[in-house]
């Protein structure tokens, strides 16, 4: 069961309410522009900005639960500020945050665990995506994506099926954009703890 | 009528799983028409042009790719009837749960974030969040600066990471805590 810190201090406090405002104001633009635009993959968009930010956070608030917390925060600043309670979304960010903070409970806010709470977060938003679909349409579904694809492309496999080639190209990219935004994540997270803990003027 | 948003949903989602296409069906145009006159809303939901798209493309499409091929079209093309069969129990299926689960996330008004946070121990929660909220007008201002910085050339962007690293700690500086 994940716990947060019974008692932070100031600088915890504070911080976690910088990250979790940026972290909701960048979920309110982006989340509209690319709701209003209706590109394909707005959730993966939404996902690796989320990584990002998961992963830089617990680079610089390094405390038990701070994820959850700033998830929290997140989500309650976005129900405010956009006046509408919609549950989807919601539910999106705090389970994005649970995965991040249950991997860095195992693996710690190094190189590794970061880039793994990047993977994993990553490959949550892949799994949403086709259990939503085999919930929705039925196991059928790939069938259909089969008889489809293979009449429209002239591909040929043999031994497997070409869906789950498909799905396997489509997993794989989403675990390596899940890979790389952890290692942005730690580097900007290593960064930018540097720079606050340097007493050097900043810019 | 608290209840029934409740009971109504459940009660057509176990129809559609035990009952066959022809029953599923009526039940289902009873419900939208019942959705009709209650909250329109949870039918308006489920008008996305990708979903029209996607039952296009199951019901006109996919029946095209089938072997058997009952019914002759022009240019060569063969209508598969059972693949049409099939396909329409796909729909309905995603529309049933569709109507099912808006009209359910509609009767969530609100998550208690608040109570989740103190079930996990976020003791600070209310103070956070306060603050949250005063800053982020700063955030927004900031980082609307920023973007105008980069759009006129102002700063240079060989290196995002030490870019928003810099901007992360000008704004999680806490030496100045007391005056924020």
């Amino acid at each position: 069961m994940i716990k947060v810190k019974s008692n932070l201090n100031k600088q915890e406090v504070y911080q976690t309410a910088v990250l979790g405002s940026i972290w909701a104001f960048v979920e309110i633009t982006a989340g509209t522009l690319l709701h209003l635009s209706k590109v394909p993959f707005r959730g993966l968009m939404l996902s690796v900005i989320a990584s990002i930010l998961l992963v830089t956070a617990k680079n610089i608030i390094n405390y038990k639960g701070s994820l959850v917390s700033l998830g929290l925060i997140c989500a309650s600043l976005k129900t405010m500020i956009s006046g509408v309670f919609i549950l989807n979304p919601i539910i999106a960010i705090i389970i994005e945050s649970i995965i991040a903070e249950l991997v860095f409970i195992f693996f710690k806010n190094g190189f590794f665990g970061s880039v793994l709470a990047g993977i994993s977060v990553l490959f949550y938003t892949f799994l949403h995506s086709i259990l939503a679909q085999i919930f929705f349409f039925g196991f059928e579904i790939f069938k259909v994506y089969e008889s489809l694809i293979s009449n429209i492309l002239p591909i040929k496999t043999q031994n497997i099926s070409l869906i789950y080639l498909i799905l396997f190209a489509y997993a794989f990219i989403h675990l390596i954009l899940g890979g790389l935004s952890g290692f942005i994540g730690f580097r900007l997270g290593t960064k930018t703890l540097a720079l606050i803990n340097s007493k050097n003027e900043i810019y | 009528m608290k209840y029934i948003n409740y009971i109504l949903p459940v009660t057509t989602l176990i129809i559609s799983f035990i009952f066959d296409i022809e029953v599923v069906t009526i039940f289902l145009a009873m419900y939208v028409i019942y959705l009709y006159f209650t909250d329109v809303r949870i039918i308006k939901r489920i008008k996305s042009k990708f979903l029209i798209l996607f039952f296009i493309v199951l019901l006109f499409f996919y029946p095209l790719t089938g072997s058997k091929g009952e019914i002759a079209l022009p240019l060569g093309f063969t209508y598969d009837l059972s693949l049409l069969y099939s396909s329409i129990k796909m729909c309905l299926r995603a529309l049933l749960l569709m109507l099912f689960f808006n009209q359910l996330i509609l009767n969530v008004e609100s998550l208690n974030l608040k109570k989740i946070g103190n079930m996990i121990g976020f003791n600070n929660y209310d103070e956070i969040l306060k603050i949250s909220e005063e800053l982020l007008p700063t955030v927004k201002n900031k980082i609307s600066i920023l973007i105008e910085e980069i759009k006129n050339g102002m700063i240079n962007l060989k290196s995002p990471t030490n870019l928003i690293a810099n901007f992360l700690a000008n704004l999680l500086k806490t030496n100045d805590i007391n005056n924020k």
